[in-house]
């Protein structure tokens, strides 16, 4: 350790207080080599324990990690003990290991991907893929792959996360969204029929109402046949005359039969129809009950308003706010009037269904396109009616319907309580042209 | 129940309401082979000038007429203008209410459409045999007023008296005396009103102060 010329050469004329001197300096020496060699000790020690904490932190993470080459393989160079679980391997037997040669076949093309994506921007970004890894048992896992590397290193850091629970509940949502939606079609298809059942049953009242007197005349007229003949006064003249009388009653009944039948038929292909046109359908189909009911109607629409859509729909929907309208104005007692108008703007056609029977009660007004939500007694109304006349006008015929309580003078001199249906439909001029 | 003798219809009127045109043709024309005439109206103004101008027996109306009610006319016609004609109501209705309201008013049959002419012929003969009746008693006590005042009142006093003392066999039980405290008459002339009726087989004695009656 003394290799100082100095202390050689004057090691000769050394005195005995001169060696003493030295021996302790050399002391000094040993005692500070010994602290320094227990601060290394300690430093080995801190080392070890880092080496034993990283060791946790790497080997035994709940976490995948995976170290490989930066190429197309991909060759395991290192890997954690959760990760070589979910290959299926022991540690050492992965080693080398193309990891390709764990990803499930139909998602190679994912891992192709991924790695392109990684050696193309080659800084220090985070990529992160989700896949299916095959271990060597055959087991499927859905993983999510994040990766990590660095412009000077060779190697990619893969941080593997076990997420086939995530994807189970993943598939599992997907199935009950997808089961409640065709629920929900079906509950949507079902009310739909509900509520061609309930108009069914108003234009069955009206056909009977439209039918019951011609079907009186002709049975009057074969009772007469039988008394004529009785009395001696059945002559082929009577014969002839009632007979024709009975044939233009059977073809009055038939056409009714006609006419509602015609809303009954299937919708088919949206077409163009006149609004007046459909607008007098729909009233003449109510009919009878406005009669007897003694409800006035005007309709103040232009002959030439031309609507693209579905005709039985929009008459359905007319169906059910003129029976609305009906409902409200029954027990009135003064003149009952039902208004309907038109406007046709650039892109819309709006058309305002009034009725004088004191509006509709504000705490009802939010609730009155709710299903199911009916005011009537359970008899009389299904409460689908106004739900589907919203549904086929928003989403048949892309339009909105609104309605609101109004102060209006609509024919009796002065103003009243009025319910409003505001129905606006786009006329979809562009569309028309394109197709 | 005998067989309905429909000819008994002949003399009368009939006002019909029904404001369907068809049906008011088809029934008019089975009813006009039966009575004498029908006027077939569309609204009760119409009825109402028929009923002004014309002698009106029976009244068959629909109770839904053109933006009025057959009900209402009815109820104006008997309790306001007092007018008490037999009436027959045809509807397509069954409703409750309308019948509470048709018992109300007293009318004679209520037919729900379609009509079946039998059943309408024999309410109609029906109320027609009801309305004979009550003229021939009319045209009875009639007679017998003029009867009364062409010869001696006082006998037909008594017989009045006697025919409302009869007993339900007929019989009149009663003495000269208890007649003669009813209607002041003289004995000699009640014994020979008994002696004349004993001797046209009218009123035979059959025991002491009885006497039956033969019509």
């Amino acid at each position: 350790m003394i290799t100082n010329n100095h202390t050689l050469e004057s090691l000769k004329v050394l005195s005995f207080e001169e060696i003493k001197e030295l021996i302790e300096e050399l002391e000094v020496h040993k005692i500070e080599l010994k602290m320094q060699n227990e601060q290394l000790m300690e430093a080995q020690i801190d080392l070890h324990n880092l080496k034993k904490r990283y060791f946790n932190l790497y080997k035994m993470a709940p976490l995948g990690y995976c170290t490989i080459t930066k190429d197309d393989v991909g060759l395991i160079e290192e890997v954690n003990f959760f990760a070589s679980n979910l290959f299926g391997l022991a540690h050492n037997k992965l080693i080398k290991l193309p990891i390709t040669s764990f990803i499930y076949e139909e998602d190679q093309d994912i891992y192709y991907l991924f790695s392109k994506k990684i050696s193309l921007h080659n800084t220090d970004e985070k990529h992160i893929c989700e896949l299916r890894i095959q271990n060597k048992n055959g087991t499927l896992f859905w993983v999510r792959l994040s990766a990590t590397s660095y412009a000077d290193n060779p190697l990619i850091l893969l941080i593997m996360t076990d997420i086939s629970e995530l994807k189970a509940h993943e598939e599992e949502l997907k199935f009950k969204i997808n089961t409640e939606v065709a629920e929900s079609r079906k509950k949507d298809l079902i009310m739909f029929q509900q509520a061609r059942f309930a108009s069914l049953g108003e234009m069955m009242a009206n056909i009977a109402h439209q039918w019951r007197q011609p079907l009186s005349s002709l049975m009057m007229i074969i009772q007469g046949f039988q008394t004529k003949f009785e009395l001696g006064k059945l002559t082929s003249e009577i014969v002839a005359k009632k007979v024709n009388d009975a044939i233009f009653l059977g073809n009055n009944m038939s056409k009714t039969l006609e006419d509602f039948q015609e809303f009954f038929k299937p919708t088919r292909d949206k077409e163009d129809f006149f609004l007046k046109a459909c607008l007098k359908h729909a009233f003449y189909l109510s009919k009878y009950i406005l009669d007897e009911k003694k409800i006035e109607v005007y309709i103040k629409v232009e002959d030439g308003v031309e609507i693209n859509g579905f005709y039985n729909e929009l008459s359905q929907v007319f169906l059910n706010i003129i029976s609305n309208s009906k409902d409200a104005l029954s027990s009135k007692d003064y003149k009952r009037v039902i208004e309907v108008t038109a406007v046709k703007s650039e892109n819309t056609i709006k058309i305002d269904i009034v009725d004088n029977g004191g509006g509709i009660d504000e705490e009802i007004l939010p609730h009155i396109f709710d299903p199911y939500y009916t005011t009537k007694y359970k008899n009389t109304g299904t409460g689908i009616g106004l739900y589907m006349s919203k549904q086929i006008i928003e989403k048949h015929m892309q339009g909105r319907v609104t309605c609101k309580n109004i102060f209006y003078n609509i024919g009796n001199q002065e103003s009243e309580h009025c319910a409003l249906f505001t129905i606006t439909i786009p006329t979809n001029k562009g569309d028309q042209n394109a197709s | 129940m005998p067989a309905r003798d429909f000819n008994i219809l002949n003399e009368f009127n009939l006002l019909y309401l029904e404001d369907d045109d068809s049906l008011l043709k088809q029934t008019s024309d089975v009813l006009e082979d039966f009575v004498k005439n029908v006027f077939g109206v569309k609204t009760s103004q119409e009825a109402i000038r028929i009923l002004e101008n014309e002698s009106v027996d029976i009244i068959i109306s629909d109770i839904l007429l053109e933006n009025e009610n057959g009900i209402d006319f009815l109820r104006k016609l008997k309790q306001g203008n007092h007018v008490n004609i037999p009436t027959i109501l045809t509807t397509a209705h069954t409703d409750t209410q309308y019948l509470l309201d048709v018992i109300n008013l007293k009318v004679e049959k209520y037919i729900v459409k379609p009509i079946n002419l039998k059943e309408l012929l024999n309410t109609l003969h029906d109320i027609a045999l009801v309305l004979i009746q009550e003229r021939e008693v009319e045209k009875n006590s009639h007679i017998i007023k003029i009867i009364s005042a062409i010869t001696d009142s006082k006998q037909v006093e008594v017989i009045k008296c006697m025919m409302n003392n009869l007993n339900e066999k007929n019989e009149l039980v009663a003495g000269y005396s208890d007649i003669m405290q009813k209607v002041s008459i003289s004995k000699p002339t009640l014994i020979k009103l008994f002696k004349e009726l004993a001797e046209k087989n009218i009123l035979v004695k059959v025991a002491h102060k009885t006497y039956k009656f033969n019509p």
